[in-house]
């Protein structure tokens, strides 16, 4: 998993304005969720649930409607498919 | 037989540990009693260094070891007069007017430790021994929600009883308890340092701060005062929070129990601690605590190194200074008109409404019984009582519990140096939990004086997109919806 996740920080880096977005992956831990890596800096606008499955959570900065869908796509790709 | 039991249980329990060290390596015991005594030793304050140092700081940089002990020997009362307003600069500029509130729960007082200075000590015999039942730490968890409480640490002695098992269940269950609408939404744990594999439990069920107080840095003294056990074994606990960061737990607190040894070393041991943490992990603690040696059952303590309010005080500016980010903890063991001094110095969080009683918060009787508790507490007001004051002197309680539900923690967590995190996150977040607060739990008065409170902080806020979006959600928990933040 963790080539996979480093994987995944690639091909995430590849969508993101490093200026202008910002997403974060997590690993959930009950009411906690703990940090694994971000792309991007610090936005100050709300976060929001970009993709999520009983283990991981990938949160997100100033993202519009049109990367949401890349972004879940790709998160979907690595998490949620059969594969992995 | 039961006490058959208890030693070939404690046998296990030194040896299995014992077996544990000699295959996970240790880490290196990292404290140098010489080094920084001659650090202490070395340095010459002067008027300009003081300056130049608390200027550093006032940038929001760590300071160093050199850096800070100056500090420490500044002696002459017009430079500490200095110290205590660049702390309380500093204190503005990064915490503002929030303090965080939360509770202890004390879950059980077994030990197998003999601390010359602690009353749950194995050998004191007069001290009532019990551990929670689910079921009783369930009714705790609802009389403490029922109070407002939403931050908790909960505490352990040390104890085979106490392995990461039996804490990883005490945590779910407080996590899973709820009064109404009433929820503890963060766990801390106070507990004897585990291994890694213990660590990797607990981690697992979502807990906030992973506090070990090594007590003392002086390695002498603390062979002199912890008699058997093992927390006998300095290395073993000051490596303690290495494991925990190994098991991926980033988020921990270091303390010192003041009055063992020489203030001045203690600071600059909390400080190496820091600084180790740093390197190693890229990350320093999250909190550091500084209790006082108090008056406990069937404890006597030379009071050679007791610290007296005016030395407590510049602890406290001096470690503000020298880690600007890392938060204060100051509880209730001190009375209420040194917590309110001490707020100012750089104080970031207290603990309010505190019971250190097993099974004290659903039991109503508010008298202290020593024989039950670890020390005497100085403050034992209740939360709104805290609220009251706090709100009488600008301050607004934060219950928030954000950054660590959006994975703002460790490493990421430095993101909080940059300009605006504060503005745009914790003052909000401060204002939203409080009003919940005033919504669910306060007293009247409190509710009058808190209510005009958030709207003196919302006229304050310049952006008004910001403003619009606070007021939506002040107006969204009025509307009974609960646990918003930014």
């Amino acid at each position: 998993m963790k080539k996979e996740i480093y994987t995944f920080k690639e091909e995430l880096s590849k969508l993101i304005d490093q200026d202008n977005n910002k997403v974060w992956l997590n690993k959930k831990a009950s009411k906690r969720i703990d940090y694994i890596f971000k792309v991007g800096q610090e936005q100050f606008t709300s976060s929001e649930v970009i993709g999520e499955n009983d283990e991981f959570l990938l949160l997100g900065q100033n993202i519009d409607k049109k990367l949401k869908d890349k972004l879940a796509i790709l998160f979907n790709d690595y998490f949620n498919s059969d594969k992995n | 037989m039961s006490r058959l039991i208890s030693v070939v249980s404690l046998f296990l329990f030194i040896n299995v540990k014992k077996i544990s060290r000699g295959v996970i390596k240790v880490s290196k015991d990292f404290i140098d009693d010489k080094k920084l005594e001659d650090i202490l030793a070395q340095v010459k304050p002067t008027e300009e260094k003081i300056e130049t140092i608390i200027n550093k700081s006032l940038n929001k940089e760590r300071l160093s070891l050199e850096e800070t002990a100056t500090l420490l020997q500044a002696d002459k009362p017009e430079w500490i007069e200095r110290i205590f307003k660049g702390a309380e600069e500093l204190k503005n500029k990064v915490y503002g007017d929030r303090i965080v509130l939360f509770a202890p729960l004390y879950v059980g007082n077994k030990c197998i430790n003999n601390c010359e200075y602690c009353g749950f000590k194995a050998s004191n015999t007069e001290i009532d021994r019990c551990t929670l039942t689910i079921k009783e730490l369930q009714a705790e968890v609802k009389a403490m929600e029922k109070k407002g409480q939403k931050r908790s640490i909960l505490v352990y002695g040390e104890s085979p009883d106490y392995d990461a098992d039996f804490i990883t269940k005490t945590v779910q269950a407080v996590y899973d308890t709820r009064e109404d609408k009433g929820e503890i939404r963060r766990v801390n744990i106070n507990a004897a340092p585990l291994d890694i594999e213990g660590y990797k439990k607990l981690k697992e069920v979502g807990i906030g701060t992973y506090q070990i107080f090594q007590e003392t840095y002086h390695h002498e003294t603390y062979q002199r005062v912890h008699h058997s056990g093992p927390k006998r074994d300095f290395k073993w606990r000051v490596t303690g929070l290495d494991r925990a960061m190994e098991a991926g737990i980033d988020d921990v607190g270091i303390g010192v129990l003041f009055g063992l040894y020489d203030w001045k070393y203690e600071v600059m041991g909390l400080l190496e601690h820091t600084i180790h943490l740093e390197e190693k992990y890229n990350v320093g603690p999250h909190t550091i605590s500084f209790p006082r040696l108090k008056e406990a059952s069937n404890v006597s303590i030379d009071d050679k190194y007791f610290v007296n309010d005016e030395e407590l005080k510049r602890i406290i500016a001096i470690l503000r200074l020298a880690v600007p980010y890392t938060g204060l903890i100051l509880t209730a063991r001190e009375d209420a008109k040194l917590r309110r001094e001490a707020i100012k110095l750089g104080v970031s969080q207290i603990d309010a409404g505190t019971k250190i009683e097993i099974n004290g918060y659903s039991d109503d009787d508010d008298e202290q019984d020593i024989n039950r508790e670890q020390f005497v507490i100085g403050d034992s007001r209740s939360l709104d009582d805290v609220i009251y004051e706090l709100l009488s002197d600008g301050y607004i309680p934060s219950f928030c519990t954000a950054c660590y539900r959006l994975g703002r923690t460790g490493e990421h967590f430095m993101e909080f140096a940059i300009p605006g995190f504060i503005k745009r996150y914790c003052g909000p977040n401060a204002l939203l939990t409080f009003k919940e607060y005033l919504e669910d739990y306060a007293s009247e008065k409190t509710k009058d004086v808190g209510e005009k409170l958030i709207q003196e902080k919302l006229a304050e806020i310049e952006d008004e997109k910001t403003k619009e979006k606070i007021e939506a959600k002040l107006e969204e928990i009025e509307n009974e919806k609960r646990d918003l933040y930014f």
